[in-house]
C-alpha cells in the first residue's frame, strides 16, 4: 500500500505534499488534508491533525510500526496505514 | 441531595491522583451503567458541606465517539451535575483546552485545575494564571496532584463558585444572544443559531440539553445527539435543517462541519496559549525524549520491554506464589482440622469439602491480582504502558490486536483471572473484547499441573516435554488465529483508530498504586468471587450426592474403620490403612454420583476423542475429572486420584505415582488419547474464575457463555483431529 503511494507522490513531485506514513523520521510538516472518514477523522481532529499544524517525526517503532510525532508540543503514535490518511507538506529546511 | 461535582479531563491530566486527594475514604468504585468502564465516586466534605465527587473517564473530548466520550458526554449533559472541575495538564495546555471549549457549552460552572505545575516549571514554561482566568471565564487554580499540592485551594474555589461568591466565573451571555463561550465565526454561528431555534420549538428536548449545544454536536455528527433527537416531534425540521446548515458551511467554507469546528477551536485555543503562556526560547530536552531514546530504542526497545515483562511475572506468579501457597495450606489445615472435630456427615463436608474450597478458591487469587494489577497501575502511570503499546503494537496488530493486548496474553499465561482484569487497560472496547476471548486459549500454570501428570505417564522424559511445550505454543497459536477470525467476523467494523498519546514520563505516587490494588482486590472479591464461591459449591454438590447421604455406606465405613482401629499393628500402618478406607470412601461417592451421571451421560460425545476403539469401560470418570476441572483446571489432576483410588504423590523411589500407573495400566487411555485428553483440558472451557472474570470484564453473561461454548467446540474438534490424524499417522 505504502509502495503505491509512494509512486503517486513521485509522479506529483510538483506540489510537494506527499503522506505523513512516507515520511522519514527527523523529518517535520504541516498538515495539508486528512483523507480519513468517520471516527479516526474525528480522532485525528481533535488530536490536533488539523490544516497548518505543523508535526515531526521522532521516530518509527522497533518493529516499524507504529511511529511516533510530536504535535503541539505532545508525543503521539500513530499506524501506519493511519498516517497514510493524512496529507502533509514537508518543511523544507529540516530535511538537511 | 448532596451536591454533584464531575472530574473531566484528558487522560494522563493527573485527573484521577487528584481525585484520590479530593476525596477520602469514602469511595466508590463500580462500572458506569451497562459498560464495562471504571466508576470512581467519592464524598468530600468541605466545611461541614458533603459533596459527591464524580471520577469522568479521561477524554480528548465529548464528541461521543468513543463508549468513555459517550459516558462522559452524557453525564455531564444531566442536570444533576452543579459543578464541573476541569483539569488540566500545564505542561500541555493547548490539546487538554480542546475539550475545555466543548464543556464550556455544557453552562455549567466550571473551575480549572492547572495540574501538573511542576513538569510545566521545568520545562520553561510561564503561565499567567490570571489571563488565562479572564480568557476562560473561570477560577483556575494550579495544583501538583502527585504532591496534593494545591488543593485545599481548590476545595476553597469549589464553594465560592457553589455559593456564587466567585468574582471569576463570567455569566456568558443570554442563549438568546445567539453566542455562547467560543465565537465560531458569523457562517457558523449563523448556522448554529438556526438549527439551535429548530430544537427549541421542542420545549422538552430543549430542556433536556441545551439547545446550542446540542445542535454544535449535530453539526459535528454525533451519533448520540442525533439518537436525542428521534424521538422530538420536530424531529423532521431539525434533520432538515441540520442537512441544510451543513450542506451551506460545506459549500461556502470548504470542509465538513466537524472539521471546521475542530480548526475554529484550536485556531482559538493556539492564540489564547500564546497569550498566557510563555515558552523558552530553546526547548531544554525533556528528560521524557532522554529516556524513550533507550526505552523505544531501534534495538533496545525490544528487551527492556521483555526485561520488564520477565520482571513483572516474576512478581505476580514466583513470588506470588508464596501468599498463594500459604493461603491454600491454611484452608487446607482448617479443613482437615473440622473434619477431625466435627462429626462426619453431609454438613461437615459441605464445610469442609465445598464452602472451605470453595473460599480458598476464590482468596488464592488475591496475592496474584493485587501483585499483577499494582505492577500494571505502576506502568500506567510512570507511561511506560503507552511505550509498550507503541513498542508491541506492529506484531499484535497482526493477530487482529492492540498493542496493550500483550501485557494480558502474557500474563495468561501464569493465570487468565487476572490476564483478563488486565485487559482493562485497552481503551478501545472492540480490542478489549477481543483479547478476553482469546487470553484463555493461552495455557495457564493450573493446566501445566494437568500436563505434567498426564505427558510423565504416557511419554518418555524428551517426548513429555515436548508435549507440555506444544501446548504452550498452540495455546498462543490459537488464541492468534481466533483473534484474527473474531476481527475478521464479529468484531469486523473498522478498528479503533491507534492514536495514542506517549504521556511525559512521571514518577508513580505510591498512594496510588496501593489504591488501584487494593479496589481490583474488592471489585473481584465482590464480582468475580460470589460466582467462584457458587460454582465451587455446585461442583461439591454434583460430585457428593446422592452418595454422601448414603446410610448404608456410612455405616460400612464406620464398621471397617473400626476393624482397622481394633488390629495389632504398628499405628503407622493403622495410618495408612485408615488413608486407603478413606479414599475407598471418597472414590466409592464420586464413582456414584451426579458428576458420574453426567459423565456416563456425555461419555459417547467425548468417546471419539477418548475411546475410539470403544474398548475402555472407564472413559466416562475422565469427563468426571474434566467436569470437576471447571472450577480449576489443576482439580482435574486431584479429581482423577479421588476417582481411580490412586495417590497423586510418588512412593519413595518411585518415578511415577500410583495415580500415574493406574492412569497407564488400568484406563486404557493410550499415548495418542492421552495427547488428545491435554489438548482438550487446555482449550474445553475456562475456568469458573476465568468465566466469573470474562462475564464481569465483558459486561455480559453473554460472553462468558459464548467463550464457554466456542471452548468447548474447539477443544473437542481440535482434540478429535488429534486422534484422527495420529491414526492415519500411524501412532496409537
Amino acid at each position: 500500500m505504502t509502495q503505491n503511494q509512494q509512486d503517486d507522490t513521485n509522479s506529483d513531485s510538483s506540489s510537494g505534499t506527499r503522506f505523513l506514513s512516507q515520511l522519514l523520521p527527523g523529518m517535520s510538516a504541516t498538515v495539508v488534508q486528512l483523507q480519513a472518514k468517520g471516527a479516526i477523522r474525528q480522532r485525528l481532529l481533535e488530536m490536533g491533525f488539523i490544516r497548518g499544524a505543523t508535526l515531526k517525526v521522532e521516530k518509527l517503532a522497533p518493529m516499524g510500526d507504529p511511529m511516533e510525532l510530536v504535535l503541539k508540543g505532545y508525543h503521539l503514535s500513530l499506524r501506519r496505514d493511519e498516517g497514510a490518511c493524512i496529507l502533509v507538506q514537508p518543511v523544507t529546511q529540516s530535511l538537511g | 441531595m448532596p451536591v454533584i461535582i464531575a472530574l473531566a479531563g484528558n487522560p494522563n491530566s493527573g485527573k484521577t491522583t487528584l481525585f484520590n486527594a479530593l476525596t477520602g475514604s469514602h469511595r466508590h468504585v463500580g462500572n458506569w451503567p451497562g459498560v464495562t468502564v471504571e466508576r470512581r465516586s467519592g464524598a468530600l466534605e468541605v466545611e461541614g458541606r458533603n459533596l459527591e465527587v464524580v471520577d469522568l473517564p479521561g477524554t480528548y473530548s465529548l464528541s461521543a465517539k468513543s463508549e468513555d466520550e459517550r459516558i462522559a458526554a452524557s453525564f455531564l449533559a444531566e442536570s444533576q451535575v452543579d459543578l464541573i472541575i476541569n483539569v488540566l495538564d500545564a505542561s500541555n495546555l493547548e490539546r487538554n483546552l480542546y475539550l475545555t471549549t466543548q464543556l464550556l457549552e455544557l453552562g455549567k460552572p466550571v473551575v480549572f485545575v492547572l495540574n501538573m505545575m511542576d513538569d510545566a516549571e521545568q520545562r520553561g514554561i510561564q503561565l499567567d494564571i490570571p489571563a488565562l482566568e479572564t480568557l476562560l471565564g473561570g477560577p483556575v487554580v494550579p495544583t501538583i496532584g502527585n504532591r496534593a499540592e494545591g488543593v485545599d485551594a481548590l476545595k476553597t474555589e469549589l464553594l465560592k463558585v457553589l455559593d456564587g461568591t466567585e468574582s471569576k466565573v463570567r455569566n456568558f451571555p443570554a442563549e438568546t444572544a445567539g453566542h455562547g463561550p467560543m465565537d465560531y465565526g458569523h457562517d457558523i454561528e449563523g448556522e448554529l443559531a438556526k438549527v439551535a431555534a429548530h430544537v427549541k420549538r421542542d420545549e422538552d428536548l430543549a430542556g433536556s440539553i441545551k439547545p446550542r449545544w446540542l445542535s454544535l454536536q449535530l453539526l459535528e455528527g454525533s451519533a448520540e445527539a442525533i439518537k436525542l433527537v428521534e424521538g422530538s416531534h420536530a424531529r423532521e425540521a431539525i434533520m432538515a435543517q441540520l442537512e441544510a446548515s451543513r450542506t451551506f458551511l460545506h459549500a461556502h467554507l470548504g470542509e465538513d462541519a466537524a472539521t471546521l469546528l475542530a480548526e475554529h477551536r484550536y485556531g482559538f485555543l493556539h492564540g489564547l496559549v500564546q497569550e498566557v503562556a510563555k515558552l523558552p526560547e530553546t526547548p531544554e530536552v525533556s528528560h521524557t525524549t532522554k529516556l524513550d531514546r533507550l526505552l523505544t530504542h531501534r534495538h533496545l526497545g525490544i528487551p527492556i520491554f521483555l526485561a520488564v515483562m520477565v520482571a513483572i511475572y516474576t512478581l505476580s506468579f514466583v513470588i506470588g506464589k508464596y501468599p498463594q501457597n500459604w493461603i491454600d495450606k491454611g484452608f487446607k489445615i482448617l479443613s482437615a482440622f473440622l473434619s477431625a472435630k466435627l462429626p462426619a456427615g453431609e454438613l461437615t463436608s459441605l464445610l469442609t469439602d465445598g464452602i472451605i474450597p470453595g473460599v480458598s478458591a476464590v482468596i488464592v487469587f488475591l496475592p496474584v491480582i493485587m501483585i499483577l494489577m499494582g505492577c500494571i497501575s505502576f506502568l500506567e502511570d510512570t507511561g511506560y504502558m503507552a511505550r509498550a503499546a507503541f513498542i508491541m503494537d506492529r506484531a499484535m496488530h497482526l493477530m487482529g490486536l492492540h498493542g496493550k493486548s500483550f501485557i494480558p496474553l502474557l500474563m495468561g499465561s501464569g493465570c487468565n483471572v487476572p490476564a483478563i482484569q488486565a485487559a482493562r487497560t485497552i481503551e478501545s472496547k472492540q480490542d478489549r473484547l477481543i483479547t478476553i476471548l482469546v487470553t484463555p486459549l493461552i495455557s495457564c500454570s493450573a493446566r501445566l499441573q494437568v500436563y505434567i501428570v498426564i505427558a510423565g505417564t504416557f511419554f518418555k522424559p524428551f517426548g513429555a516435554a515436548l508435549a507440555v511445550i506444544a501446548m504452550h505454543f498452540l495455546g498462543f497459536g490459537l488464541a492468534m488465529v481466533i483473534g484474527r477470525i473474531l476481527r475478521s467476523t464479529l468484531f469486523s467494523g473498522p478498528s479503533a483508530p491507534f492514536v495514542m498519546e506517549l504521556p511525559p514520563y512521571r514518577m508513580p505516587v505510591l498512594k496510588a498504586t496501593i489504591i488501584h490494588m487494593w479496589d481490583k482486590a474488592k471489585v473481584f472479591l465482590t464480582r468475580a468471587g460470589t460466582t467462584i464461591f457458587a460454582g465451587a459449591t455446585l461442583v461439591w454438590f454434583l460430585s457428593r450426592y446422592p452418595g454422601i447421604a448414603n446410610a448404608d455406606w456410612n455405616h460400612e465405613y464406620q464398621q471397617q474403620r473400626t476393624a482397622v482401629m481394633a488390629l495389632q499393628i504398628p499405628d503407622a500402618q493403622k495410618d495408612e490403612r485408615l488413608k486407603d478406607l478413606d479414599l475407598a470412601k471418597e472414590s466409592r461417592i464420586v464413582n456414584h454420583s451426579l458428576a458420574a451421571g453426567l459423565g456416563k451421560f456425555a461419555e459417547p460425545v467425548m468417546r471419539p476423542i477418548l475411546d475410539p476403539d470403544h474398548k475402555r469401560t472407564e472413559a466416562w470418570k475422565d469427563v468426571i475429572a474434566l467436569t470437576a476441572g471447571f472450577v480449576a483446571k489443576e482439580i482435574v489432576v486431584s479429581t482423577m486420584a479421588v476417582i481411580h483410588q490412586a495417590s497423586e504423590q510418588p512412593g519413595a523411589g518411585e518415578k511415577l505415582s500410583p495415580l500415574q500407573v493406574s492412569l497407564r495400566d488400568h484406563t486404557g487411555l493410550t499415548p495418542l488419547t492421552a495427547l488428545a485428553f491435554m489438548i482438550f483440558t487446555l482449550i474445553y472451557t475456562p475456568c469458573l474464575g476465568t468465566v466469573a472474570m470474562i462475564r464481569r470484564e465483558a459486561g455480559s453473561w453473554g460472553w462468558a457463555g459464548f467463550s464457554v461454548a466456542y471452548g468447548l467446540g474447539l477443544g473437542w474438534l481440535l482434540a478429535w483431529s488429534t486422534v484422527v490424524f495420529g491414526r492415519m499417522m500411524g501412532f496409537v
